[in-house]
């Protein structure tokens, strides 16, 4: 209630419409159905059971309006949500901690990249994916230039926001991209938001290249032999 | 004895010259005379020696012997006596027959109990007494103008009243209708009713009714004596001897039945002594008592009633059909079949000091299985509300105290804001180190509410807990799912908390990858957690015992094995 009052505040102030806000999933997809918003903010915990029912109705919104963009906030470190909706469409959804969202250039940030079609993945998630221990690392093969726009690509940016962020030229991204996803074994999809739920799969997983284009099983590591 | 009776009277019948029988009417008649007669007879007997000493033998054979007496009173050779003796004995069919109807409607055959006569069977014996008593002293033959019936002396004559004795008789068909009516009405409740074992034998019960009713319609036709050469009363006659066969019938098979009962219960004895370690008594009892849906409970204290074989509650027979077996004057189980509730009865009687041993020695056996069976159940309630407390300690810190945070986060991420426009650099730099303090209780937070319990094992599955657990350790862990179902919450819990165990111990020892496996097979949730270091695992083995489950381990293995039923 705090949080939603707050985020209406920030939003309002930083001269954005607040169109609609709801209290539970029902009352969420009117409002998305009747008012047609550009983006979606949805806490994952909503009554009734508190646990997930914002990010199954995250998904429910992704399904039915292709054209918004829906920003999850959570307090769950968990990479198992973020790709539950990244796996249900790569653009224009997002994965945020809730703390996150009080600094107003993060929010505004997020709800500008979702616009333009990125992906955003929280920052959180993707340090701990990086940081994950896995059986003779490929990651740790990668330059350090490497792992860091590695990180930007499972975060969601584009290459014109990596090359923003990290004060390089974008054609210096593209071929650092190229560079890190052949040492992994990943196939740079052509697709820009492709690439990161395969970025996220493959650092999720252990070690073993994950495909491109990921399937439900994906989201299972790959059985070691028996 | 009796059989001699019943052929000499039957001899006497055919060379009277004074009609005073059916059975002299002709050979039909005489014949339903012998058959009846002789099948009361060899009924009676049947069941009074089969029976134990109870009074329906005794009943039956005084039905008997009243059946056959209208044939020896037109005995002309006979002494008088003999003749009267007859006329006295004759009315008796009514209230033996009553005897008989109520014994098997009361229960009251019950072989070694006591038989306790109904008020209704009093009530018949006695006015019928009293009955031929008065008649016997008060009608004289010679002056009754039916007298072709019966033309004797009466030996007992005290005062010839012809008129008092035409009222006797209409008293006594009012009397026989009141008798019968009151007999059809109490057989009616009890067959319908059919409650606990209060109807030994229905066949009994019905056909000794029906003797009553025509003996009843007899004495309405026909008050005093009556014309043997009426149709209507030879109709009823034949009648009456089919009825009488059928009860005999209805006896000599219920004794039968009682007694094939009787004797499969003696072979129990050995057979509960034998067999009790190889089958279950249960089935020894039905298959020596031929009833297949027999059911036993165990008497348990600690339960306050009675238990199954199995170790659960067993709430009584809402019929109160059950039977209740006795060692000495302790309750030891009770017996329940749908199937035949008459011989149920026996069997509780019935049952030797070997086969009571037997199950007296099962409901020992039973009671310790009630008693781990409460244990089990209490573990299960122990874990759940431990289960529930900390989903209720998790979702407190999550709405609650990391709400309250975020509250605070905000204001003062307003307040720096402010603070910046003002260009406090001094203060702007105090409040930011605020945020950061603030932000990484936050992450605190997260990290112990999570290790509560995460959420994503009720949501997700307990493969992409594992998984998740994987993600936030320091060292690899592979999860290889071949679980295909979902698993009940209890049982994933219990996966979790063992494989998150053994992951724990793990990284305390410095190992640098575990692999987990999970199965599900037969019923059973099998995780095998490759690379576990030697542990303790108490409270993995409380949370998996509790669920009935069993933890294997060696030098670098865990194996968990839990039920899914």
């Amino acid at each position: 209630m705090l949080t939603r009052a707050g985020i209406v505040r920030l939003l309002t102030e930083a001269g954005h419409e607040v169109v609609g806000e709801a209290g539970d999933a029902t009352e969420l997809l009117r409002h998305v159905a009747q008012q047609g918003p550009d983006a979606v903010i949805v806490d994952i915990r909503m009554p009734p059971t508190h646990t997930d029912e914002g990010l199954v109705a995250a998904q429910q919104i992704v399904d039915r309006h292709p054209s918004v963009a829906v920003l999850v906030l959570s307090q769950y470190v968990d990479p198992a949500y973020a790709l539950r909706l990244l796996e249900e469409r790569p653009e224009r959804v997002g994965y945020l901690l809730k703390e996150r969202v009080f600094d107003v250039v993060v929010l505004v940030d997020a709800l500008r990249r979702l616009h333009d079609g990125e992906s955003v993945v929280d920052p959180s998630i993707v340090s701990r994916l990086m940081r994950r221990p896995r059986a003779d690392d490929p990651v740790d093969r990668l330059s350090a230039r490497e792992q860091e726009i590695l990180a930007c690509v499972a975060e969601g940016l584009s290459n014109h926001g990596i090359a923003a962020r990290l004060y390089i030229a974008e054609r210096t991204v593209e071929a650092h991209i190229t560079r890190a996803f052949q040492k992994l074994g990943l196939v740079d999809a052509a697709d820009a938001h492709r690439r990161v739920l395969a970025t996220l799969l493959y650092l999720r997983s252990d070690s073993e290249p994950t495909s491109p284009t990921p399937a439900t099983d994906s989201l299972r590591s790959p059985p070691p032999d028996d | 004895m009796l059989a001699g009776v019943a052929t000499a009277t039957v001899q006497l019948s055919t060379d009277s010259d004074l009609l005073t029988t059916h059975a002299a009417v002709g050979p039909a008649a005489g014949a339903v005379q012998v058959v009846a007669s002789l099948a009361l007879v060899g009924a009676g007997l049947v069941v009074w020696f089969g029976g134990g000493r109870g009074s329906p033998g005794v009943a039956v054979l005084g039905a008997a012997v009243a059946f056959m007496a209208p044939v020896w009173i037109g005995w002309q050779d006979a002494p008088p006596w003999v003749q009267s003796l007859g006329a006295l004995i004759a009315p008796l069919l009514l209230p033996c027959l009553i005897d008989v109807a109520t014994s098997f409607s009361t229960g009251a055959d019950g072989g070694d109990r006591p038989h306790r006569r109904s008020g209704l069977v009093r009530v018949a014996y006695v006015v019928t007494v009293v009955h031929v008593v008065l008649r016997a002293t008060l009608h004289d033959p010679f002056l009754d103008p039916n007298c072709w019936a019966d033309c004797r002396a009466d030996t007992l004559l005290v005062h010839p009243a012809p008129d008092a004795v035409a009222v006797l008789d209409l008293l006594w068909s009012a009397a026989a209708l009141l008798l019968g009516a009151g007999l059809v009405l109490s057989s009616t409740v009890t067959v319908a009713r059919r409650s606990s074992a209060a109807v030994l034998d229905v066949g009994v019960v019905v056909t000794a009714t029906a003797a009553v009713s025509v003996q009843v319609a007899r004495a309405m036709l026909s008050p005093g004596a009556e014309d043997p050469r009426r149709e209507v009363l030879q109709l009823l006659f034949v009648v009456e001897g089919v009825t009488l066969v059928l009860l005999a019938c209805a006896l000599a098979r219920f004794t039968w039945c009682r007694e094939q009962h009787r004797a499969s219960l003696r072979r129990l004895a050995d057979v509960a002594s034998e067999a009790a370690g190889i089958e279950s008594l249960a089935t020894a009892l039905s298959r020596a008592t031929g009833l297949s849906d027999l059911e036993l409970g165990y008497w348990v204290p600690a339960a306050a009633g009675h238990v199954d074989a199995a170790g659960r509650p067993m709430p009584p027979d809402p019929h109160g059909r059950d039977v209740s077996v006795l060692r000495g004057d302790a309750p030891v189980a009770v017996i329940r079949s749908h199937e035949d509730h008459a011989s149920m009865a026996l069997i509780g009687e019935a049952l030797g000091p070997a086969a009571r041993l037997a199950l007296d020695n099962e409901r020992l056996r039973v009671e310790e299985v009630y008693h781990v069976q409460q244990l089990a159940d209490s573990r299960a309630r122990i874990v759940s509300a431990s289960d529930r407390a900390r989903r209720e300690l998790e979702r407190d810190l999550h709405d609650g105290a990391q709400q309250s945070l975020l509250a605070v986060l905000y204001s003062l991420q307003v307040a720096a804001a402010a603070s910046r426009n003002r260009g406090d650099d001094a203060q702007t730099r105090a409040l930011e180190g605020s945020v950061d303090a603030c932000r990484a209780v936050l992450a605190e937070l997260r990290e112990i509410a999570h290790g509560l319990f995460p959420v994503i094992l009720d949501t997700g599955g307990l493969a992409a807990a594992l998984e998740n657990l994987g993600d936030r350790s320091g060292l690899v862990v592979t999860v290889q799912d071949r679980t295909v179902a979902p698993l009940p919450k209890p049982v994933a819990h219990a996966g979790y908390l063992a494989a998150a165990a053994a992951v724990a111990a793990a990284t305390d020892c410095g190992h640098s990858r575990v692999d987990i496996r999970l199965h599900h097979t037969a019923g059973e949730l099998v995780v095998e957690v490759y690379g576990a270091p030697a542990g303790a695992y108490v409270q993995t083995h409380d949370r998996v015992g509790a669920l009935g489950g069993h933890l294997v381990r060696d030098d670098e293995n865990l194996r968990v094995v839990i039920p899914c039923e």
